[in-house]
């Protein structure tokens, strides 16, 4: 039999219990919030605006993918210890490495689901702001009497477009994606060795903020320049080396703020995540391994 | 499937035929934290388990019953001696193909409907999709449960859980079966069906092997037990001659004037017997129940 047939029935059954806890509710929430802060500054300048909404949306986007992988990965093994569903499920011819990358594709999926529902969401919001932005200037363009004028209205529709469908918008959410992705891995592999899920939880957010600043660590430990003493060093080596650089993925500033983000920055990125997440993951299966039940 | 081991080359084909289970010198120690000593949860125990009997692992609460039957599967490893799953051992997964379990009070996934669960079991153990349906129906009938098919386990009682936990050990129907504590909390009604279910696993030929504490329930159902204490194994036999008091025998009969006992305890002595005890056979409390929730109607089973 194969293995795949095992991990897929239960990944489908984890995404199953997310929707049926409703756990797809968190983007009514999203919605709710995108759309209060998209309506607060209406007077800025439709560039502005804009930014704002694209900067807004994907932080929000960030944050709440960030929560979800955490707290739904941190809970995965002490709900199924609790519940003794583990133990019914090891029975059967399960290996222990497939049954915890059926819980981790469930939960990847159900993240999936939510980054593509809050995507839909946010494109939603972007499209009405154009839209409505659009018919001003289109009433400003029936005003227009004089060419100049004419020539200006039509100018700023095309503007106005442009701003709200930049394609490197998905670029970010790949981006996000990605890291939420590699923050549920990470809390997978913390929770194979944690007794609770507040350990799991705590510990993968201090991972998840010393990720931001391993770029920092590593530029010091590697510049002979820095006045650092050997005992800061070590520190910081073991900080860079066993810390996956979550900054490769914070590109949400420049892609809003318009500055080119290359493709080939893109596919080092997806290559990078790759490499962790094999990494991660593998540590993850051989700690669940040798783990008591 | 005994062909299928040969070819794999397992150690004895022969004993792991006759012999599902073997443990020889288990011991289990769980250490405590920060150096304060071990739990000793099973020691130096030796068991066999035969080919097509029902084996009954008794013991108080804590003897070591529960974390014999998880080394017995595999999902925790014994600190010293060998445990064998036909005569492999458990880690493996393809030794736990030919095995059912139900768990101490199941609770499974609390979303899923009692059809719903016994897919998603039955796609863990293998049982190819088209086979899946019909097998889902035969288990739903086997343990009674049609009422329960497509309601979700949040709103099962505790006897329909037990009936679903029996349902999912058996979806793959493999040739041994292990109950931890199958009718604990369960009403006469539930326990009664899964006495006889037990029985019918029997002449149908598999191993059943049930860890309890309720100990007039394994008497009807057992043909050997054990009795675990602090870990170790204080008795083991066959049910009837642990039982059997000597040369006693229990005769009824019917017709009988209680005037005339002297005649009788004189016919038993020129045979030779002593008459002990004089008693009237009364029914069990659990036949009367039984009995009378079924001329009631009030059996969904």
């Amino acid at each position: 039999m194969n293995p795949l047939a095992r991990i897929a029935a239960i990944a489908r059954n984890t995404l199953l219990e997310a929707l049926r806890q409703r756990v797809l509710n968190v983007i009514l929430v999203f919605g709710l919030v995108v759309l209060a802060g998209a309506n607060l500054f209406s007077e800025f300048s439709f560039d502005d605006q804009f930014k704002f909404i694209k900067d807004y949306c994907l932080g929000v986007m960030s944050l709440i993918g960030v929560i979800m992988a955490i707290v739904a990965v941190a809970q995965l093994l002490p709900a199924e210890m609790e519940a003794r569903t583990i133990f019914t499920i090891l029975s059967k011819p399960v290996r222990r490495w497939e049954f915890l990358m059926g819980k981790y594709l469930g939960v990847v999926a159900m993240l999936l689901l939510t980054l593509l529902l809050m995507t839909a969401v946010s494109a939603a919001v972007l499209f009405a702001q154009e839209h409505s932005l659009v018919s001003d200037a289109r009433e400003g363009l029936a005003r227009a009497r004089d060419p100049q004028a004419i020539e200006a209205a039509k100018a700023s529709i095309a503007k106005i477009a442009a701003a709200a469908r930049d394609p490197w918008l998905l670029a970010a959410v790949v981006l996000v994606s990605l890291k939420v992705l590699l923050v549920a891995a990470i809390a997978l592999a913390i929770s194979t060795i944690a007794t609770s899920m507040m350990f799991t939880v705590v510990v993968t957010s201090l991972i998840y903020i010393a990720g931001h600043l391993e770029s920092t660590a590593r530029a010091v430990w590697l510049d002979p320049a820095q006045p650092a003493g050997p005992a800061a060093k070590v520190f910081l080596a073991i900080v860079s080396i066993l810390i996956p650089d979550l900054g490769v993925f914070n590109l949400i500033d420049e892609i809003v703020l318009g500055n080119t983000v290359t493709i080939v920055y893109l596919l080092k990125a997806m290559a990078y995540a790759g490499g962790c997440l094999t990494v991660v993951l593998l540590v993850a299966c051989a700690l669940f391994e040798s783990r008591e039940l | 499937m005994v062909h299928r081991d040969r070819a794999q080359g397992i150690r004895d084909p022969v004993m792991s035929d006759t012999h599902p289970i073997r443990l020889r010198g288990v011991a289990k120690h769980f250490p405590l934290h920060w150096r304060r000593g071990r739990v000793i949860a099973v020691e130096n125990l030796d068991l066999e388990i035969r080919r097509g009997e029902v084996f009954g692992l008794l013991g108080p609460n804590g003897s070591g019953k529960s974390t014999t039957l998880k080394m017995i599967l595999g999902l925790t490893p014994p600190t010293r001696g060998e445990v064998e799953l036909f005569g492999e051992p458990p880690a493996r997964p393809d030794s736990r193909r030919r095995l059912g379990f139900l768990p101490e009070s199941p609770y499974f996934y609390r979303f899923l409907s009692g059809a719903e669960t016994l897919r998603f079991f039955g796609r863990l153990c293998g049982v190819p999709n088209r086979r899946l349906d019909e097998r889902i129906d035969e288990l739903i009938a086997l343990v009674g449960l049609a009422h329960g098919r497509d309601r979700p386990l949040a709103t099962y009682s505790k006897g329909m859980l037990q009936r679903i936990g029996l349902a999912q050990a058996l979806v793959h129907d493999p040739e041994l079966v292990l109950l931890d504590e199958p009718t604990a909390g369960v009403d006469p009604m539930g326990s009664r069906d899964i006495k006889d279910l037990i029985l019918r696993l029997k002449a149908a030929g598999k191993t059943v092997v049930l860890s309890s504490h309720l100990l007039e329930q394994v008497e009807e159902v057992c043909d050997r037990v054990a009795i675990l204490h602090l870990g170790r194994k204080i008795v083991e036999g066959p049910l009837d001659s642990l039982l059997s008091s000597g040369d006693r025998a229990t005769l009824e009969v019917s017709g009988y004037d209680a005037a005339r006992t002297d005649a009788i305890r004189a016919a038993l002595a020129s045979a030779g017997a002593q008459l002990v005890a004089v008693g009237r056979p009364r029914l069990t409390l659990e036949e009367i129940f039984v009995r009378e929730v079924r001329r009631a109607g009030g059996d969904k089973g």
